[in-house]
């Protein structure tokens, strides 16, 4: 049977208006996306996006594009209200393409929920960041190799990432791979702890291009459930924390915490998400 | 390249994989300290089982393909092309440690053959490099080494695989305190004739669009290693 997708997506613009506060310049969405209505948090000057999935996940035939854009020194959160499950497949696969732009000294963080690889599932996902000289941005990947609590784990058929930094038009990371259960691509991930969760942080800012200075606090975070460790882009563009918990409340704990350190690294403060 | 019966390259094949060729790779462990630091990695079966498990897909779908990119761009005298898959290298090299390792053996790689070997195409693309300020990865001195040599991509692969498993045996013997005849056992399972020739299959297979290889623990062992308290090796 042909699986039955949608195509559709986000394209957000982000920029400042008379007084400097940020508002969606534009904004165009589809299913499998839904946009909340934006929050402008005067603490942070940040605007705060929730993109929610009103079909509850990626299933097969999928396509969806998220493509945002940020000027005129614009401060945007952009997250989701929960993790992002990409479904079982009887067949076909699920793509995901995104594109992130960040000009001038504006600000963004992507920071959705975890992407859940069910049983059987097959997902393609590609991601560019684009950032320029003065701007800066906290894009986050969480990742579980299937639903921990129902006991699935490392069960989905195919996950393929590539994930593009570039500033200033120069390549800073590129982070690929393609995660097979069957074959031997996730001998080292499923190897590290027995229920693995993983997550990262890419920061890219002026801010912290030569020295992050709570890099010894983040280390010094490890525990027995528990491997945090950061280290510095290429070209020194920013900085890369990866994180290894064994356990989900560590790990979000960590996450959470991580993400704190980070912003206060940047002399920003982080925007709380509003999930009550 | 030359015809693979023409055995004129092996000489110098043999040469510059010895570790008396002044690569550097012996001052680096490339995460491995700090994975033994972390109890990922504790004896003789803890090593073979981490380059069995891991380190040889990596080369599978990661650094063999890019091995071949490089090669092909240097016999088409693309250096605009290796210029690029230099850069991509230096990208994918996700921890500052194993980054620098890569750039300070690829540098010193490049001196040598500039030193050892009339190649213009080398010097050509050492210039290349300066303009961009780009720093020299060891995959790409190394495809433009074998070109020099006349080398066939087979045994310029082998080569690789070789070094890989060598450089990681070598730093264990002073990280796990194995014996030389132990590393030997090692080195010889994982060069195993079915394992090269899997390794060498799939690796042929992989696309530059899906190269890539997932190992966040020995990201994450890496990144811990720039902050160690103590260390044996540079990486």
């Amino acid at each position: 049977m042909k699986p039955l997708g949608i195509n559709g997506g986000v394209h957000l613009g982000c920029r400042t208006n008379e007084d400097g506060l940020p508002y969606l310049s534009s904004q165009r969405f589809s299913p499998p996306i839904h946009l909340s209505k934006p929050y402008f948090d005067e603490d942070t000057g940040s605007l705060l996006i929730n993109l929610s999935c009103p079909t509850a996940g990626l299933l097969s035939g999928d396509r969806m594009v998220c493509d945002i854009e940020i000027s005129e020194s614009a401060s945007m959160v952009v997250t989701t209200p929960g993790a992002t499950r990409s479904h079982c497949m009887r067949s076909g696969v699920a793509k995901v393409d995104q594109k992130f732009r960040v000009q001038d000294d504006s600000f963004l963080e992507f920071n959705p929920g975890s992407l859940i690889l069910q049983k059987s599932t097959s997902l393609e996902q590609r991601t560019l960041v684009e950032v320029g000289e003065e701007a800066g941005v906290l894009f986050v990947e969480k990742m579980l190799p299937g639903r921990i609590a129902h006991g699935e784990s490392f069960l989905f058929k195919k996950f393929s990432n590539r994930l593009r930094i570039q500033k200033n038009k120069q390549l800073v990371l590129l982070e690929s791979f393609t995660l097979e259960p069957e074959n031997d691509s996730v001998n080292p991930w499923r190897n590290s702890f027995p229920t693995p969760f993983y997550g990262c942080f890419y920061l890219v800012s002026p801010k912290v291009s030569n020295e992050l200075p709570c890099r010894q606090e983040i280390h010094d975070m490890k525990n027995e459930i528990l491997i945090v460790g950061s280290t510095t882009m290429h070209h020194k563009a920013g900085w890369m924390v990866k994180v290894l918990a064994g356990d989900p409340y560590e790990f979000r704990k960590a996450m959470k915490e991580i993400r704190e350190i980070l912003y206060q690294a940047i002399g920003r403060l982080p925007t709380s998400f509003r999930r009550y | 390249m030359t015809d693979p019966k023409n055995f004129e390259w092996l000489g110098g094949l043999i040469q510059t994989t010895d570790t008396l060729f002044p690569s550097g790779g012996y001052a680096h462990s490339y995460g491995l300290e700090e994975m033994v630091a972390l109890n990922k990695v504790k004896s003789r079966e803890g090593l073979e089982d981490f380059l069995i498990q891991q380190i040889l897909p990596g080369l599978e779908k990661l650094e063999l393909p890019y091995v071949r990119y490089s090669l092909e761009a240097v016999e088409k005298n693309d250096l605009d092309e290796l210029v690029k898959i230099n850069e991509e290298i230096s990208a994918w090299k996700l921890t500052r440690e194993v980054r620098e390792a890569g750039s300070s053996q690829g540098a010193q790689l490049l001196r040598m053959i500039l030193e050892i070997y009339q190649c213009p195409i080398s010097e050509q693309f050492k210039q290349l490099l300066q303009e961009k300020g780009d720093p020299c990865q060891q995959i790409t001195a190394t495809a433009l080494l074998r070109n020099v040599q006349g080398a066939p991509l087979t045994s310029s692969l082998v080569a690789w695989i070789y070094q890989t498993v060598s450089n990681f045996c070598s730093a264990s013997i002073k990280l796990l305190r194995l014996g030389e005849l132990a590393c030997q056992k090692i080195i010889h399972r994982c060069l195993d004739a079915e394992n090269i020739r899997r390794l060498l299959s799939n690796s042929q297979k992989v696309n530059r669009e899906k190269a890539g290889f997932f190992n966040p623990m020995l990201d994450l062992a890496s990144a811990r290693h720039e902050l160690a308290f103590s260390r044996l090796f540079i990486s």
